[in-house]
């Protein structure tokens, strides 16, 4: 085990190499040059203050100087400067960061106390029409925009309840539980519903085949109840790729909430990201992007890792 | 021909799968054909009408300035289509070749190109169009580019497995032994032995890009106004969705009725072509 991890740690540094760069180099890519595109072109520089923004930015340097200027930085968790707010990039995204964790960890429950019963379900009764109302679901939550879900819910509840949905201010959880749970709880069911569908369909297939093993077969012979089968026997060993896949999936739902925070006006990471793309300020862009995919390594690493604990012929090969 | 015919009618049989072909024939014939078929010009504003329900001259009911949204939703179906289509062409293409050359040579260029995919494979794919599209600046061509590079890689992991077994097929080997070149033995006889989950994965990829360009196009970084689109419609109607919910509806169906289409296509292509997989599940 410990050298399993150990070889998945190895593999991890150049992946986040390899992603840092890329975060680096796609900001290189915009038209011109950033300084114009941060102050807009409308203002007139004169070309000492354009050398001394330059400087200031670093942007004087070599792009392998600027790089390691930039990923040092990083390591050291200083993602630079907004041009808009004044403030460092880090401290706005670990202001925002709580609420986009709250609303990938709640979508997170939900899909799993939903797609697990229903994959069980699908399963125990394959070809029948529980199984087809279940992979019919499936298919929907994987067809559904979550953005089009969630403007269906802000829709549905001001139509039929005259409720408006976040129409005040946004309260955390540690000041007021119960409000923060209305307002969180659409915005989770709409980013788990997709979720929720691709749970239910690797519970199902996983189950069918475990369901097909020797050992059911075996526990059903002596007499278990059906229940017991199920639940004790077959579910206990689906769940290794279940846990897999919502590791995985996990990382998904992060960029998934970037466009629920949207559409429900929610000032979460995705907010921040959307608005630092509309006013060009790129330390933003660059910083959120960076914290986001790290997670999403961070967080298929651990799913690596529970896979081979749960799962030790995974650690052998 | 006749018999690949029947084999089509003979499949017509999963459900699934006729529902599948069926929305994407609809879907393809509306996006080719929108120009000459829309009740009204697309972008043609009647002040007079503007935010009518369903119903009447305008089907699905009109926008604030007047618009038809059946019409805006046909002519939306080519703008998004074309995003799309283009878009899984390019990396279907590149990604394939990809990995037909890391899997085919191997080595030290295929340990490269894999490392480059993981890294690729390292952002949520809503994430890395995005930030593409931040840094190029939103337009249809950048759009294309995004998600282009986003679904490259799946490519060239769908094309680089199949490759690495079959150039040692007696086939490969003769060929080489005839002294084809390695152009010509990728062209010729790795490729058509590979084709089948590359094309199966295209159609999901599809699916997958119908989506991202809809979000891309919600948040205003795709399809711009006032040319058409199903996510671009979306995001207008949030602001009028109380007074107009019919502007909600229409676009989202028509994004969830594409996506359906080709997930179900894409699955009976793979139950259809893979008869490995034909009896799972």
């Amino acid at each position: 085990m410990r050298q399993f991890i150990g070889q998945r740690l190895l593999a991890f540094i150049p992946t986040l190499l390899g992603v840092s760069i890329i975060v680096f180099m796609v900001i290189r890519l915009i038209p011109g040059d950033t300084i114009a595109a941060q102050f807009g072109t409308q203002t007139i520089l004169t070309p000492a203050q354009r050398a001394s923004l330059l400087e200031y930015y670093g942007l004087d340097k070599p792009v392998t100087e600027q790089y390691v200027r930039w990923a040092g930085g990083a390591l050291h968790g200083d993602l630079g400067i907004s041009v808009r707010s004044g403030k460092p990039v880090l401290g706005e995204i670990l202001n925002r960061f709580p609420l986009t964790l709250e609303l990938t960890l709640m979508a997170m429950v939900i899909a799993l106390a939903l797609g697990i019963p229903i994959g069980v379900l699908t399963a125990k009764y394959r070809g029948t029409l529980i199984d087809a109302a279940g992979q019919f679901f499936a298919l929907l939550g994987l067809a559904l925009p979550n953005f089009w879900i969630g403007t269906l819910f802000i829709l549905g509840l001001s139509l039929v309840f005259g409720v408006l949905l976040n129409s005040g201010d946004y309260v955390d959880f540690a000041t007021n539980p119960a409000a923060n749970m209305r307002q969180m709880i659409f915005p989770a069911i709409t980013l788990g519903l997709g979720f929720t569908a691709a749970i239910a369909r690797t519970t199902r297939s996983a189950m069918l085949e475990e369901l097909r093993q020797d050992y059911a077969r075996t526990a059903r012979s002596k007499g278990l109840p059906e229940s017991a089968v199920l639940i004790k026997h077959c579910l206990r060993n689906a769940l290794i790729p279940i846990i897999t896949i919502a590791g995985i999936q996990m990382g998904y739902l992060l960029g998934g909430a970037i466009l629920v925070e949207q559409v429900f006006a929610l000032p979460g990471l995705g907010q921040l990201l959307i608005n630092a793309i509309g006013q060009r300020d790129y330390a933003v862009v660059q910083g959120v992007v960076l914290f986001i995919s790290l997670n999403f390594l961070v967080i298929n690493l651990l799913a690596d890792m529970l896979y081979a604990l749960v799962n030790p012929r995974v650690r052998a090969s | 021909m006749s018999l690949t015919f029947k084999r089509i009618l003979r499949r017509m049989r999963a459900p699934g799968f006729a529902v599948g072909m069926a929305l994407v024939a609809l879907i393809v014939f509306v996006a080719l054909f929108s120009r000459f078929i829309t009740p009204f010009p697309a972008i043609e504003q009647h002040p007079r009408d503007s935010l009518l329900p369903p119903g009447g001259a305008y089907l699905l009911g009109t926008d604030e300035f007047g618009r038809d949204i059946l019409s805006r939703l046909m002519a939306g179906a080519t703008n998004s289509m074309r995003v799309s289509v283009v878009a899984i062409a390019l990396s279907a293409v590149f990604g394939s070749v990809i990995g037909m050359v890391a899997g085919y040579f191997g080595g030290l260029l295929d340990a490269l190109i894999m490392r480059a995919t993981d890294i690729l494979f390292a952002f949520p794919a809503i994430l890395l169009a995005l930030f593409i599209v931040s840094a190029l600046g939103p337009s249809v061509i950048n759009a294309i580019i995004a998600i282009a590079i986003v679904y490259m890689p799946i490519f060239a992991r769908v094309a680089r497995g199949p490759t690495l077994l079959v150039k040692t097929r007696e086939y490969v080997q003769a060929s080489e032994a005839l002294g084809a070149t390695d152009a010509r033995r990728l062209a010729r006889h790795v490729l058509p032995n590979i084709a089948a989950p590359i094309i199966v994965q295209i159609t999901l990829a599809l699916a997958q890009a119908t989506l991202t360009e809809a979000a891309l196009s919600y948040l205003g970084l795709g399809i711009l106004p006032p040319e058409p689109s199903w996510g671009g419609m979306l995001s207008d109607a949030r602001k009028l969705m109380e007074i107009a919910p019919w502007m909600a509806i229409a676009p989202g169906a028509a994004i969830m009725l594409a996506v359906l289409g080709f997930n179900l296509f894409g699955d009976g292509l793979r139950d259809w072509l893979d008869p490995q997989l034909r009896n799972q599940a």
